[in-house]
């Protein structure tokens, strides 16, 4: 539990400077930036680990019912809310197994425009690619479903009468 | 319709004007008896989708949706389960930024694009009562799984070719595997390929943002409603909504054309059969 424990404050301290270094975008770094970094830092460590304790023992919303003997910690833990000259942020953890699987965050900046930009880059990419029709052995295929014709006249009434 | 050497019997129910079908895996021994509870079941189901039509059908005059609409009743006076699924689309409209919106310009609104979902998700306990393993409940691009996984190999799920006007059978370009632990056990599409208009921009957003190029949306997660809403959603809205599915607990599927071919789109964690 110690040595996982020690695992968990690595990992939430290594994403909370990345946060840091996302919360501060400029890459050139002045001063305002340089002087805000540090300090949500350390406090970022102490938080997160006592969260991450507690979180073990009362929370894993996921894997509570099947791994309650496990050493290693499953869950999702909310990080402090930190501040800087862009705005607040908050990181949100999930381990399973001891492994951190997904990094949020759940308070991101400031609506301006630096932040918003970072936030788009942090979310989920897409992965893209061409895909062909196959004719696979499948118990059911999943084709669109479709809505009421009578909200799709209701709607278009409305585009004309707002003049779009 | 089955594969590897599972053995499947299902029935169909025709309600909403849609079809919607209990597949079950059985064995040798309990097939006469399972077609028997099955058929049981099956009248059950219609009474009960009947009544949520009466209630919810903007087609019908006399339904509670309608009336509310036309400003004759309050949704106090309407049953309780106006008010839940009000409730639930006004949820999702906060979930998904705004694109799934079931209020309709004129100050009405048209829950139709979750009802069908939801009516499922009311009636699952009834599939509780036809004491099999496992099984699939599904109604077009809407498909839940319960129970453990058929004879150890999970349901495969095609996903349609949006450019092949067909459900139920046809040609996927993809596929996924649902049921038992660590796999979706809920999976909804929508799309534009019965209709090229049944979906629309919300009208506060339409000046605002990119409109969407996506065809065909197909969303994965705990629970069915939540992923009709937001297939929903990302058909009107796009990548930009697509993104934001994990958040939630779900993995997204956004199919667009791009000349004649097809183009998906996913995000990291869409557990498709094919790499």
């Amino acid at each position: 539990m110690k040595a996982t424990n020690a695992v968990v404050v690595t990992g939430a301290s290594a994403v909370i400077l990345t946060a840091g270094f996302i919360a501060a975008p400029n890459p050139g770094g002045n001063d305002t930036d340089e002087s805000a970094m540090p300090s949500p830092t350390p406090e970022g460590n102490l938080t997160s680990a006592t969260s991450a304790d507690d979180g073990a023992a009362s929370e894993s919303p996921a894997d509570s019912g099947a791994d309650e003997t496990s050493d290693l910690v499953s869950g999702t833990f909310d990080g402090p809310v930190v501040n800087n000259i862009r705005g607040d942020y908050q990181v949100r953890l999930t381990f399973d197994q001891g492994v951190l699987v997904e990094v949020e965050f759940p308070v991101a900046g400031t609506e301006a425009p630096e932040s918003r930009f970072i936030n788009e880059d942090a979310l989920p990419q897409l992965a893209e690619r061409f895909v062909e029709a196959q004719d696979w052995d499948v118990d059911y295929v999943s084709g669109a479903s479709f809505t009421s014709p009578a909200m799709v006249e209701s709607a278009q009434g409305a585009f004309e009468d707002a003049g779009v | 319709m089955t594969s590897s050497d599972r053995s499947t019997i299902g029935v169909t129910v025709t309600a909403m004007a849609m079809d919607f079908t209990v597949t079950v895996a059985t064995d040798a021994h309990h097939r006469d008896a399972t077609q028997g509870a099955l058929d049981t079941l099956a009248g059950y189901l219609a009474s009960d989708l009947e009544w949520v039509d009466a209630v919810f059908s903007t087609y019908r005059e006399d339904s509670w949706i309608s009336r509310l609409n036309r400003g004759e009743v309050r949704v106090s006076d309407a049953p309780a389960a106006v008010a839940e699924v009000l409730d639930l689309c006004e949820r999702f409209r906060d979930e998904t930024d705004g694109w799934f919106d079931a209020r309709t310009p004129d100050g009405g609104v048209d829950p139709t694009g979750i009802v069908k979902t939801w009516a499922m998700d009311r009636v699952r306990w009834r599939l509780a009562l036809l004491g099999v393993e496992c099984g699939m409940f599904a109604c077009a691009g809407d498909i839940e799984v319960f129970g453990a996984v058929p004879a150890g190999s999970p349901w495969r799920i095609g996903i349609a070719d949006p450019r092949v006007p067909s459900t139920g059978k046809g040609a996927s370009v993809d596929s996924v595997s649902m049921g038992g632990r660590g796999r979706p056990r809920a999976l909804a599409t929508s799309g534009l390929a019965h209709d090229a208009n049944h979906i629309w921009a919300p009208v506060a957003k339409g000046n605002s943002r990119t409109p969407s190029t996506v065809m065909q949306a197909s969303v994965v997660g705990p629970d069915l409603v939540q992923c009709d809403a937001w297939a929903t959603a990302i058909v009107a809205g796009g990548d930009q909504v697509a993104r934001l599915a994990p958040r939630f607990g779900m993995q997204a599927l956004a199919l667009r054309r791009s000349g004649g071919r097809v183009k998906s789109l996913s995000t990291p964690h869409w557990p498709s059969d094919h790499g």
